[in-house]
């Protein structure tokens, strides 16, 4: 039976967690989405939770992602909240008859497992600039230059996004290259939509960008400092599934995060996790 | 081996206990959705000395069934229930609350009479937690437990001994078992003295948490002894990801 489940958590340089993440399991839907909020913008949290639910109350519509913002902004209408909330990314991975998807504006992580053996195709999405494109540079609003969010973001930032593709076993350790992409905002955007048959993959989980934040203790004889956690160390444990009922993904990740605590490890970003899952 | 009177598909046979000639069952992992668990093990004494309040008795176990039922955290209960006189039966393995139906529970106590293996049934039950919490915790579940031995008398079977209870008790919250385990012995229609002497030693010397004496067995008493361990066993399972058990509570 496929399922899917979600986890998110604050991150200890944060005093309120802007991550959000949701899934559904039903006969419509299978389906799993974050949303991570921008730390320097107005109330993101409030943001990530509109994104991920206009997503959830549209998934039928398979909306284009500008409709999917502008009915997010209508939404923060009625909250009386800004459309700079809506600086968050979308993540979302979804269940189908044949193949296995999964969608993403802004930065994060995507993993799929190949079915039967313990490899992965792990797709990371940034932007050079440090500053992600979010959903709300699709809005319409032109400002008084007559420019939009887009144009406007373009200016500002550039262009440039890169989506780079490795694969990964867990018994090598080290993520190897096979596919980067030089992406450009406005011709690549707005979603970068990754398709896994299923007769390949069984398992597709998305991440947001507080995967890259984990850090650990180094200390020698006069020195106590941190060093970042190498991505795949992290996935290792996240992704070492004992069962797939249920809150599959609240408990990998209570486990794991139990055992990141042991290890001194901390994650200074929040951090969000969801996946599906086709046996 | 106990008799498996009220297992169903959803229940496979556990591994084998340290100490105990008996098995045990449990819920199939697999089945399992939520990420934390409180098992419950409500071992109840039916030896010949209860027969004048059996009704009651199957009134508390219902009345138990109930109370988890309605729960909030039913979810996320488990139960398992033993009866025992010299022989020791385990009506159903760790089964989870939406399973159990309290119109099961009629005529559980079956035919009483009998003595009483109160520390060998107490040992397979405590022995049986041990194990599945080892299971459900290597399969990245949170796990809690409470133990309820309600008995209206003393051991006289032997072979298994309070140190041995103890030492069960012990390794429940030590290594990777249990977050926390409550222990509660419930001493009913206890009108000897000695009788009352003899089980306060057992606790302590078991290491039970809390000693529970009622004087008497009659329906409000033990209606009474039903909302207790509801009340606990609810206490119990909330205290789940603090890292510590629950306050005992007053009878």
């Amino acid at each position: 039976m496929p399922g899917a489940d979600t986890f998110y958590t604050i991150g200890s340089s944060h005093r309120v967690c802007q991550d959000y993440a949701s899934h559904i399991v039903n006969e419509d839907e299978i389906a799993a989405r974050l949303s991570d909020g921008c730390s320097t913008a107005p109330e993101t949290d409030w943001g990530a939770r509109v994104l991920v639910r206009t997503a959830e109350i549209n998934q039928d519509r398979n909306l284009l992602a500008e409709a999917l913002a502008e009915d997010a902004s209508c939404s923060c209408k009625w909250l009386h909240l800004s459309d700079e909330c809506l600086s968050a990314t979308l993540l979302e991975a979804k269940v189908y008859d044949d193949r296995l998807s999964a969608s993403i504006i802004g930065d994060g992580v995507i993993v799929a497992r190949y079915r039967g053996i313990n490899s992965f195709v792990v797709s990371v999405s940034e932007f050079p600039s440090g500053a992600p494109f979010y959903p709300r540079y699709l809005l319409p609003d032109r400002d008084e230059s007559g420019r939009t969010p887009l144009e406007r973001y373009v200016e500002t930032y550039g262009s440039r996004w890169k989506f780079t593709e490795h694969f990964w076993d867990s018994f090598s350790h080290k993520l190897s290259v096979f596919n980067a992409k030089n992406c450009t905002v406005g011709v690549d955007f707005p979603a970068m939509i990754n398709r896994f048959p299923r007769e390949n993959f069984d398992l597709v989980a998305i991440f947001s960008d507080g995967l890259h934040s984990f850090t650990r203790p180094v200390v020698t004889g006069t020195s106590r400092t941190r060093e970042p956690v190498p991505i795949e160390e992290v996935l290792a444990e996240l992704l070492a599934f004992k069962t797939y009922t249920g809150d599959f993904i609240a408990r990998r990740c209570q486990a794991a995060f139990k055992k990141f605590r042991s290890l001194g490890w901390e994650h200074y970003d929040d951090f969000s996790m969801g996946a599906i899952y086709a046996p | 081996m106990p008799k498996f009177t009220q297992n169903d598909d959803t229940m496979v046979q556990g591994g084998a206990l340290p100490s105990s000639h008996f098995g045990f069952s449990h819920t199939r992992i697999e089945d399992l959705g939520a990420t934390e668990y409180t098992l419950v093990s409500l071992n109840a004494d039916k030896s010949g000395s209860t027969d004048p309040f059996k009704p009651e008795m199957e009134k508390v176990v219902k009345a138990v069934v109930r109370a988890c039922r309605r729960s909030p955290r039913a979810d996320n209960l488990m139960l398992r229930l033993t009866i025992f006189d010299h022989q020791f039966e385990e009506v159903h393995g760790f089964k989870l609350l939406g399973n159990c139906n309290e119109d099961d529970y009629k005529g559980i106590m079956g035919k009483t009479g009998g003595t009483t293996a109160l520390y060998g049934s107490t040992l397979n039950v405590v022995e049986a937690q041990n194990s599945y919490a080892e299971t459900l915790v290597g399969n990245d579940f949170s796990v809690n437990g409470i133990v309820i031995v309600i008995t209206d008398g003393l051991d006289n079977i032997g072979g298994a001994t309070p140190g041995s209870i103890k030492k069960a008790l012990t390794a429940a919250v030590t290594g990777e078992k249990m977050e926390s385990c409550l222990s509660i012995l419930v001493g009913v229609n206890i009108t000897e003295p000695s009788v009352k002497q003899v089980l306060e030693q057992f606790k302590d010397e078991a290491g039970f948490t809390q000693f529970v004496a009622l004087a008497d067995a009659d329906e409000k008493t033990l209606a009474k002894l039903a909302d207790f361990v509801s009340r606990s066993i609810s206490s119990q399972s909330q205290s789940l990801g603090t890292g510590g058990p629950s306050q005992t509570l007053n009878f």
